[in-house]
């Protein structure tokens, strides 16, 4: 069973190793802020996000369970092409999100650490530049990796074509 | 002494007294005192038909000329309580917070905060329940001199601007608000700068109407027994409601029992000291120091930290101001037409982009078995 799913999603090298294990931290510290703050008694949580019209604190849990299954696959299991594609839906959805925000004139900082950023004493547009980073981080590696696994595939097609004829 | 000259000084005298009996007695006609307390509930509507309502808070109030302390307590609040004061040039904050909210941290942190600032209209953050009860029974002084421009006493705003109202005020000495209609002039400054709002909101719409129900008569003084204030909001679907507070008086009496406006301080504790804050800041930085007292424009000044604030302040008051969220879909400033496209088309980015993963998956699987 398990070598079938290996077959299917991939035990592709320790090539991407690095970046999957550093995406699955990230993602266990921003999806379990996420859910710890949509319990919490902030005010921010009973109001509608400006983009989905359902309550902050409802997003915040769907958002915070999605990034903890994709923390758990990143860390737990060796599926990198599965790994890769789904940081790379969850980084183009999450971009997606943030141009959204901006098409509507929200220019708040985004709650994307909920209250995590009070605990820490940092400012809301201290915490939102770094989840940018964060974003910015998961685009370009999720993108690199599906970019560096395309040009090896294609390296590998040319040599075997010679080879097939 | 001629009795020409005599008469003069007889009659000098007496216009001299008449005027000064004249003067005290418009004093006396201008001043006044008072204190009050009551009950404020408030409810937040939050969108989706659905009321978050506050803890109501208890209030008391003591007034004496231009000066004002207001005291209020709250149940199940971080805070034992918060007292504002007004010397008639200085804003006093004064907090205390629960001991009970800290009894297992360790080291403990100090209990008591203040801020001080050279507002003329009360500031309580996201929760402007405080500044309702100032605009009830303390605004006098203030609609004297604001007239017809006001700065919404409910505003959560960071920058507050002036905003064209209609004031009808009590027929008496004292003269508080009987009806106050807050007409938004089709800007929006949450972010410390007006930014024109979408159309239809543009040319402007009733921001919150302020009523009193039902008056008392103290000693002369005409003073609201119940009151309320309602708060509108521009939000996608129309004007909405975004804010409603009622309050009861309880109590009054036509004497102010308090001779010092300025709130005790409750041993050391932080200071937000907004006294320094460029007049033309889109967003406020305070000063924070420690302090047991309440220190003057020139104390702080000599602190060593002072010079480094006003580095940051510079650098700072240009930013955006850190607003406080509020409203139903909270802040869009799109129109609600844009904002339903932006809408369909992030639901379909996200729908279709899961659905080219699993396509892609399957893909994927379908040439490894070829």
């Amino acid at each position: 069973m398990n070598s079938i799913l290996n077959k299917i999603l991939g035990t592709d090298p320790f090539r991407f190793r690095p970046f999957i294990l550093s995406a699955g931290c990230i993602l266990l510290i921003t999806g379990l802020a996420k859910i710890i703050s949509a319990f919490g008694k902030a005010e921010i949580l009973n109001y509608n996000d400006p983009l989905f019209g359902i309550s902050f604190k409802h997003l915040m849990l769907l958002v915070g369970i999605i990034e903890l299954v994709i923390s758990a696959i990143c860390l737990l299991r060796k599926w990198a092409r599965l790994q890769v594609g789904l940081l790379e839906l969850l980084a183009t959805n999450l971009w997606a999100y943030r141009i959204g925000l901006l098409c509507v004139g929200y220019h708040r900082p985004c709650s994307c650490m909920g209250n995590l950023t009070d605990v820490l004493h940092v400012s809301p547009w201290v915490a939102d530049s770094m989840m940018k980073t964060v974003l910015a981080y998961l685009l370009i590696g999720s993108y690199g990796a599906l970019f560096w696994t395309w040009v090896g595939n294609q390296n590998r097609n040319a040599q075997a074509l010679p080879n097939g004829k | 002494m001629p009795f020409s000259d005599l008469m003069n000084v007889f009659y000098l005298r007496n216009v001299s007294l008449a005027i000064v009996i004249g003067w005290l007695s418009v004093i006396r006609a201008d001043a006044y005192e008072y204190e009050a307390d009551g009950i404020l509930d408030g409810e937040n509507f939050v969108g989706s038909g659905r009321v978050v309502k506050e803890e109501p808070v208890s209030f008391k109030v003591y007034v004496r000329d231009c000066q004002w302390l207001i005291h209020i307590t709250q149940q199940n609040a971080h805070t034992k309580y918060m007292e504002v004061g007004f010397d008639g040039n200085t804003m006093y904050y004064s907090s205390m917070l629960d001991e009970k909210l800290i009894a297992d941290v360790k080291p403990k942190p100090p209990l008591w905060a203040g801020g001080l600032s050279f507002d003329v209209v009360p500031f309580n953050g996201s929760v402007p329940n405080m500044p309702v009860v100032w605009l009830a029974l303390a605004s006098s002084c203030y609609l004297n001199d604001a007239k017809s421009n006001l700065i919404p006493a409910y505003s959560t705003d960071e920058i507050r601007a002036s905003m064209p109202a209609i004031v009808v005020r009590m027929n008496d000495a004292l003269k508080l608000p009987q009806s106050i209609i807050y007409l938004d002039d089709g800007f929006d400054w949450h972010l410390g700068t007006p930014h024109k709002r979408q159309p239809p909101y543009d040319t402007g719409f009733t921001n919150a109407i302020y009523s009193v129900n039902v008056v008392t008569n103290i000693g002369g003084y005409v003073l609201p027994r119940q009151f309320t204030l309602d708060v509108f909001l521009a939000a996608s679907t129309g004007i909405a409601p975004y804010t409603k507070y009622s309050g009861i008086v309880n109590n009054a009496r036509a004497e102010c029992s308090l001779t010092n406006f300025i709130p005790e301080t409750g041993g050391v504790g932080f200071m937000n000291d907004f006294r320094f804050v460029s007049t033309d800041a889109t967003r406020k930085t305070g000063f924070y120091y420690h302090t047991n007292r309440w220190m003057n424009t020139n104390e702080v000044e000599a602190l060593t930290s002072f010079s480094n604030y006003t580095i940051m302040e510079r650098r700072e008051k240009n930013e955006p101001a850190v607003g406080i969220v509020h409203g139903n879909e909270v802040n869009a400033t799109a129109s609600p037409a844009a904002l339903r496209v932006v809408r369909c088309f992030l639901y379909a980015f996200i729908f279709g982009s899961g659905v080219v993963f699993i396509l892609l998956c399957f893909r994927y699987n379908n040439k490894r078995n070829i």
